[in-house]
């Protein structure tokens, strides 16, 4: 059976991470796009259907599964609709702008009966899976620092909604989704989170720069985004009781990761870290596999639910400059 | 001409690898006295200066003209107020006290002797290089600075720096030096927000601190941790280009090996520092060689009024301040405001 699915928008995130991976995966059908840029779908995605309304998508019975990857205020509305016209829904991150909005549509998708799940794909990435695996296998021992960088040199101000202010605005809520996801992945919610963020750009409408710390029992977690930093820069700073990683180079392609980490060990020898390899279909496998009752969800919407939490509790203290208890 | 005679107090790490043998190698300052137990040691290592078991002898003695404290912390207030009060010119290895009460004391008991603070990771070679880039504008505006102090030290070890009481562990210990490097790039922050934790097995004191120094659009982080293998130096963002620099400054085990601050190989830095470039491309970045003399140098020459001060008790009175405001920001989980 071959899942038809919807995409709405098709930004970057729409186009590349969503209407791209869902035409390449079994067992998924990319039926139709809902945007105005037509031109776009029509030279990526010939015979694809393009709509101007997301209603068409709703009111269309063949259609099993929505994926929406539109401006963040637009995400409850959206995903209210489509589980209301009973369709499965895959929503960008973050899930909505408010933790409350996030759990209201629990309860509906819940009451509906369909899957509802965020996508949270950095779960997926080659960087995160060789560390993900390093921490499980062992290889690192008690985690004592961990920290986490989305860093990006884009000192140019555009013209885009991620950089008004408003809800759900700025790249706490735009990268920090990420970063916290795989957090929560690998160690847990934290006891609580200590958030700085500023807009260091001249003429920057939204935050910009972002450095949480996340504190548990002895582990801290450092969670930073800066738009005037290199890409290619630190990625991951492990500090664990068998060895330390030191990671550079965020990596969102398919493939073997080109740049491993480097492992010191205790004694002050260094060797290279093993590397992680990604598929981006690996997210919408998954989904298919949930839908079809053969697999688990792959995320939770608790999980997603948890993110919502510490993106708020970080605007919290930010705003009151004090460390927030979660 | 010599200036001066000066007088060590202490013979631990702060004495036998940093003062003494800068003072020794300090053209114009005779190193006349060494206060400690350890007689055998300072004899071979120093002929012409005498090894005495008591602070006061000293402050009593005409001849010596300056006063280096570099006893553990909780001692400096009590030595450098007798030696000021002998008259005294006086240097205390950092921190200054154990309070910025005490501190403020010292300065007013000071009145026209010469006071300062031994804060000589000013003269590490990458920290000169990273000011010279500044400065210069190299970097641009620095949105972003990291500047970390880490040394791998799993076990905790029975030294008076690591035991439990007010000015111990690596906040005090190293982070006076972080956040004097900081004030001299940026002056004082808006606020400071400070997490600092003891976080090995029996740790009684802090062994972990990262502290974020707000200043207007740009941020700092001061770090060190003791689970952490030395890596990274600094790390710094700005609009113009990134400097990174790994590995510490190669001055303190330069002395502790017995290098001459006049060998030519003392202060040469063996790790290699990069910019990074808008648009990805790297740049090898030459550091300079770090010169603690110069601290010595600057002393010299204030006694001999020849130029001012380089570390004035003011500068070092803020630091001490500024460690507070961290450990009042990390006891209340929240930002001080540290501007009056």
């Amino acid at each position: 059976m071959t899942l038809q699915v919807a995409v709405i928008g098709y930004g970057d995130g729409g186009r590349v991470l969503h209407a791209g991976p869902v035409a390449r995966t079994d067992g998924l059908k990319l039926a139709a796009v809902v945007s105005t840029r037509t031109a776009d779908i029509a030279r990526d995605h010939p015979g694809v259907r393009a709509v101007a309304d997301p209603a068409a998508v709703f009111a269309d019975p063949a259609i099993d599964l929505i994926a929406i990857s539109t401006p963040n205020t637009s995400h409850f509305d959206l995903c209210a609709r489509a589980l209301a016209a009973g369709k499965h829904v895959v929503v960008d991150k973050p899930f909505t702008v408010t933790a409350a909005e996030a759990r209201e549509l629990k309860r509906r998708a819940e009451a509906s009966g369909r899957l509802l799940t965020v996508f949270h794909n950095f779960r997926y990435f080659a960087d995160y899976k060789a560390l993900q695996a390093m921490i499980a296998d062992g290889t690192l021992g008690e985690i004592a620092y961990f920290e986490s960088h989305f860093d990006r040199w884009a000192p140019k101000v555009p013209d885009a909604w991620r950089e008004k202010p408003g809800a759900g605005s700025g790249t706490w809520w735009d990268l920090g989704p990420h970063l916290i996801d795989q957090v929560l992945q690998l160690f847990g919610k934290p006891l609580a989170i200590t958030c700085d963020q500023a807009i260091q750009r001249p003429g920057g409408g939204a935050t910009d720069f972002f450095h949480a710390l996340l504190r548990y029992a002895k582990l801290r977690v450092v969670l930073t985004s800066c738009f005037l930093a290199p890409e290619q820069e630190l990625r991951f700073v492990v500090h664990g009781s068998k060895a330390s990683l030191t990671k550079y180079g965020i990596n969102l392609r398919d493939g073997v990761d080109p740049l491993p980490g480097t492992l010191t060990l205790p004694d002050g020898t260094t060797r290279e870290a093993p590397a992680g390899a990604a598929d981006s279909r690996d997210f919408y496998i998954a989904v298919r596999d949930a839908i079809l009752g053969t697999a688990p969800q792959p995320v939770k919407l608790d999980e997603a639910i948890a993110v919502m939490d510490v993106l708020e509790a970080g605007d919290k203290s930010a705003a009151e400059r004090r460390e927030v208890v979660l | 001409m010599s200036c001066c005679n000066v007088a060590v107090i202490g013979y631990g790490l702060a004495g036998r690898v940093f003062h003494a043998p800068l003072i020794a190698a300090t053209e114009g300052l005779h190193l006349a006295a060494i206060v400690s137990s350890r007689t055998s040691e300072i004899a071979a290592a120093y002929p012409g200066a005498k090894a005495v078991s008591d602070p006061q002898q000293v402050f009593v003695d005409p001849d010596i003209d300056l006063i280096v404290v570099a006893t553990p912390n909780e001692s400096h207030f009590e030595l450098a107020a007798r030696a000021l009060a002998a008259g005294k010119h006086v240097v205390i290895d950092k921190p200054m006290a154990l309070t910025s009460a005490e501190a403020r004391k010292l300065i007013d008991k000071a009145r026209g002797r010469l006071l300062t603070v031994f804060h000589n990771r000013r003269w590490d070679g990458d920290f000169l290089t990273l000011k010279k880039l500044a400065r210069e504008g190299t970097l641009g505006t620095i949105a972003y600075l990291e500047s970390r102090f880490d040394l791998y030290r799993p076990n905790v070890q029975d030294r008076w720096r690591e035991r439990a009481g007010p000015a111990t562990g690596t906040w005090y210990d190293l982070g006076s030096h972080l956040l004097d490097q900081a004030l001299q790039l940026f002056g004082k922050p808006l606020g400071i927000t400070a997490d600092l934790a003891a976080r090995r097995n029996g740790a009684v004191t802090t062994d972990y601190f990262r502290v974020l120094l707000r200043y207007e659009t740009t941020r700092v982080v001061l770090a060190g941790d003791s689970l952490a293998p030395t890596d990274r130096r600094f790390i710094v963002h700005g609009s113009g280009a990134s400097f990174i620099k790994l590995g510490l400054d190669p001055q303190q085990n330069a002395l502790a090996t017995g290098l001459k601050p006049s060998d030519a190989a003392y202060g040469l830095e063996s790790v290699p520092a990069r910019l990074v470039l808008p648009g990805g491309g790297e740049q090898a970045v030459t550091i300079e060689s770090g010169r603690y003399g110069a601290f010595y140098e600057s002393v010299r020459d204030a006694l001999r009024g020849t130029a001012p001060l380089a570390v004035t008790a003011g500068e070092a009175l803020t630091v001490m301040e500024l460690l507070e405001a961290g450990l009042e920001s990390a006891q209340f989980g929240r930002e001080v405001i540290t501007t009056r």
